[in-house]
């Protein structure tokens, strides 16, 4: 048996390896889980720290200064040397980075040297409004997906299966930009019933904010449409030709007990996985699309930080998308366990 | 197909639709429709880019923040559309006799938005801020060298005492980062309490998405200031800002070749002001080839500056002369020959010659059509540096802007003495073309000196005369700003369309 210290989240299969134990029982994987995530809360932080160091810099190759960015051209080199010492970007790197992740780690994120306002004021807000698309963006995204895939696998080789393939393969070929643009033109502009700018009615009350998001997130959902579906299309033509599949309907199971219990859960494994890594993707923002609609979420103030060299602002950015993206592997992870019945934990002998 | 798989389809086709299509149906029944901002109330809504830096009248440089900080406080003189002066919260000035005192009287009755009122002691303190040795203020840098004291008269009257006689200088008190603000007014937290004497009252400002601004009752001018308010709304994508205006989201858009494209043009009203800037060829005297005379005289008589014009700014700019005079400056030079595209001049200066040299510059568009032009002229062989704005205004000695042969650089209007002392000067900050001649400084001085229209006249000649044929800089256009506006806007803009002389909507309704 293999040795390790600690639990291991093993997903090969499990007929690979001699001896073969058979899948465990849903009580014993789920007697792993919290050593799991005990585990990730020590990988976690150690990855962000990485991710910090890093981002701090490579930020120094971006060409541009903070004081000449607030400045402009015509203020005087003396201006802007002054204006840098002003506000603390005049140190040895080193000393800057031990400084803001001192400071980071008490809460203490400082102040957005692009727009003179509390880092934290502008990162979480912006970094709620950007898991909000993501999440509806999500929810679009899953069932839609879902159920095309499956309607092609139930219609493998038809007319059907190879139209919507035929669709899918040219929605993927669309870049987010012109789905976006396209959709603005028929909803926004000949229509009237979103507005362009979808920044104002993206704070208001529940509605008009629906109303501002649908669009930016049906755009969203687009771009990673055709990938799922299609995994989810291989992922149930596997499925039903497996043979417990057709044990099950020769047992004589109603189709909906068989696409409940053994097709669904079996097929969905692989896209899981996929989903996870996209669901972190989503809720980080998205700068293209957020920038087309105007939308104020995490991904266009990032931009804006990388350009301008707002090292603080984009820290901290990057350390909230990057912790949104690790927890949403960590549920992936999970999901895995709870659906996965070759998932086993080693621990140490 | 059996009715079971018939069932299923049906199932599955009835879930993606709804998934998909449910959100938007919804959103059509909001009772808010996308063109109806703003309900019953009389909003001017401009689209702005991200100002991408610290919002405070003393130091903001990017001209989304003049905006901003604009509309909320206001200076002692602006210019209107022909480059005239503008009474504002001073109501006269006046020069003394040697041209080293000038005397401002304040507008009675202007109070800030806390209802304080306006006085001398807050005109003295904002321009000792904006000198300060410390001062981080770009405007300091039009003072610098013009400007001396400035003290108390009376409550009411402010005196400037300048270092030298500098007839122009009332302009420079139309510049940006000169809006009068409280006495004791420290720099930094002015998003916190936007204090100003304004037309309007900032109500809210979320970075990255709108400023909302309602009209200020308590401003000297209020009766003519028709509109409830002003919003900007941030823009990121230009694509995106013509939609919106399409859509009928905004109501004005600044006219460039993409809006032409886009847009009926004829269903807007198209308005226009005062010149913005000029995109200046600045020749490095100390670099080849343009420490050659023939080689920069050739480069002038090479542009085809009406075809900028058209390529470049849709037509909305006239053809200059490469003298820093605008059109609408009261002083125009005289008896200079207008250059326009004369290849056998340029054959004849180059003598059989093939030079070679980069353009470096920001402005793609600029860049891109130039170096076309050029290419296409014999004896030219011409490449593009096109870099980022942080890449070209890098600091450093080495920087882009000013050190490359031949770098493109925008520069909005100042005075012509400004210019002379900012670009020309010997050892000037922004002497991009590491140029000097005694000669154009000692007229700039007798011109400034000067109150005498006939003497005026003679020294404007002289400079211009000089700035022509020493070509530090090719100046082929003056660009103008141009806009489409929606037609439920009515009355005329006082000021420029950009604002950058002072924000004024004195006159400006919106109505069906």
């Amino acid at each position: 048996m293999t040795t390790t210290s600690g639990p291991r989240l093993d997903t090969e299969p499990a007929r690979a390896r001699s001896p073969w134990r058979g899948p465990g029982s849903v009580a014993e994987r789920r007697s792993g889980i919290p050593a799991l995530i005990g585990q990730r809360l020590i990988q976690i932080p150690a990855v962000l720290l990485v991710v910090s160091v890093l981002v701090f810099w490579l930020v120094q190759v971006v060409p541009g200064d903070p004081g000449r960015n607030a400045l402009g051209p015509h203020a005087t080199a003396a201006q802007v040397q002054l204006w840098n010492a002003q506000h603390g970007v005049d140190g040895s790197l080193p000393e800057r980075y031990l400084g803001w992740l001192a400071g980071f780690a008490t809460g203490q994120w400082g102040e957005s040297l692009v727009y003179s306002q509390p880092v934290a004021e502008l990162v979480l807000p912006r970094l709620a409004n950007s898991m909000l698309l993501g999440g509806l963006a999500f929810a679009l995204l899953v069932p839609a997906a879902l159920a095309v895939g499956g309607l092609q696998a139930y219609r493998e080789g038809t007319r059907t299966d190879r139209a919507l393939t035929t669709a899918l393969m040219s929605l993927a070929a669309l870049p987010e930009f012109v789905i976006g643009v396209l959709l603005l033109i028929v909803f926004a502009v000949v229509l009237a019933w979103v507005p362009v700018q979808s920044a104002t009615d993206a704070t208001a009350d529940p509605l008009l904010r629906l109303r501002a998001m649908i669009l930016p997130a049906v755009t969203l959902a687009v771009g990673y449409f055709a990938v799922i579906a299609r995994m989810v299309r291989t992922g149930v033509i596997d499925t039903l030709g497996a043979q417990y599949h057709r044990t099950a309907v020769l047992k004589g199971l109603r189709r909906g007990q068989v696409l409940r219990r053994h097709v669904a859960r079996n097929a969905l494994i692989p896209t899981i996985s996929l989903l996870g890594i996209y669901l972190g993707t989503l809720l980080g923002g998205s700068a293209i699309v957020e920038t087309l609609f105007g939308y104020p979420g995490l991904g266009a103030l990032l931009v804006t930080a990388t350009e301008k060299k707002d090292i603080l602002l984009l820290e901290a950015g990057v350390m909230v998308t990057g912790a949104v993206s690790l927890i949403a592997l960590l549920l992936t992870d999970l999901a895995f366990v709870i659906v996965d019945p070759r998932i086993r934990f080693e621990k140490a002998e | 197909m059996n009715h079971r798989q018939t069932r299923l389809r049906r199932i599955l086709l009835a879930v993606t639709t709804a998934a998909l299509v449910a959100p938007l149906a919804a959103c059509a029944t909001t009772a808010t429709t996308a063109g109806d901002a703003g309900g019953d109330e009389a909003i001017y809504r401009i689209p702005i880019s991200d100002p991408g830096a610290e919002i405070d009248p003393l130091t903001v440089a990017d001209y989304n923040g003049m905006l901003i900080a604009g509309l909320a406080s206001e200076g002692l003189i602006s210019l209107d559309a022909g480059g005239e002066l503008i009474p504002r919260l001073a109501t006269e000035w006046h020069a003394s006799e040697d041209g080293l005192t000038w005397t401002i009287e304040l507008r009675e009755g202007a109070v800030f938005n806390d209802g304080e009122p306006v006085t001398a002691d807050d005109v003295v303190s904002t321009f000792e801020t904006i000198t300060a040795d410390d001062s981080v203020s770009p405007g300091k840098s039009s003072f610098d060298g013009i400007l001396d004291t400035i003290t108390t008269v009376d409550e009411g009257t402010v005196e400037f005492g300048l270092a030298r006689p500098f007839s122009d200088f009332p302009r420079l008190l139309t510049g940006a980062n000169t809006s009068i603000l409280p006495a004791g007014y420290v720099a930094g937290d002015w998003l916190e309490n936007p204090i100003g004497a304004g037309q309007f009252l900032l109500e809210d400002y979320t970075v990255g998405e709108a400023a909302t601004f309602v009209k200020n009752p308590d401003y000297w001018n209020a009766d003519e200031i028709l509109v409830d308010g002003v919003e900007l709304k941030v823009y990121a994508d230009e694509q995106a800002k013509v939609l919106a205006f399409q859509a009928g989201e905004l109501d004005r858009i600044a006219v460039t070749s993409d809006v032409i494209a886009s847009l009926d043009a004829s269903k807007y009203d198209t308005i226009s002001s005062g010149y913005n800037k000029f995109d200046g060829i600045f020749l490095n005297h100390e670099a080849a080839p343009f420490d050659d005379p023939t080689v920069r005289e050739a480069l002038a008589w090479a542009i085809d500056r009406a075809a900028l014009v058209d390529d470049v700014y849709s037509g909305n700019a006239d053809v200059a002369n490469d003298v820093l005079y605008f059109p609408d400056y009261p002083i125009q030079p005289e008896g200079i020959e207008q250059r326009e595209q004369d290849l056998d001049r340029v054959a004849e200066l180059l003598d059989g010659r093939t030079v070679q040299f980069a353009i470096t510059t920001d402005n793609q568009l600029f860049g891109e059509v130039l170096q076309q032009q050029l290419n296409a002229v014999e004896g030219f062989e011409v490449e593009l540096d096109l870099l980022t704005s942080e890449q070209y205004y890098a600091d450093g000695d080495e920087t882009p802007w000013l050190n490359a042969p031949l770098t493109v650089t925008n520069w909005a209007p100042r005075t012509p003495s400004q210019y002379i002392g900012l670009i020309f000067a010997d050892g000037a900050a922004w002497n991009a073309s590491h140029y000097a001649n005694p000669a154009i400084e000692a007229a700039s001085e007798a011109f400034d000196a000067s109150t005498d229209e006939a003497e005026r006249q003679a020294r404007v000649d002289e400079i211009a005369g000089i700035q022509w044929s020493d070509l530090a800089v090719i100046v082929p256009t003056f660009t103008k700003a141009e806009v489409l506006q929606n037609p439920r806007v009515h009355g005329e803009f006082a000021g420029a369309l950009d604002f950058y002389t002072g924000v004024s909507f004195a006159g400006v309704s919106i109505g069906d």
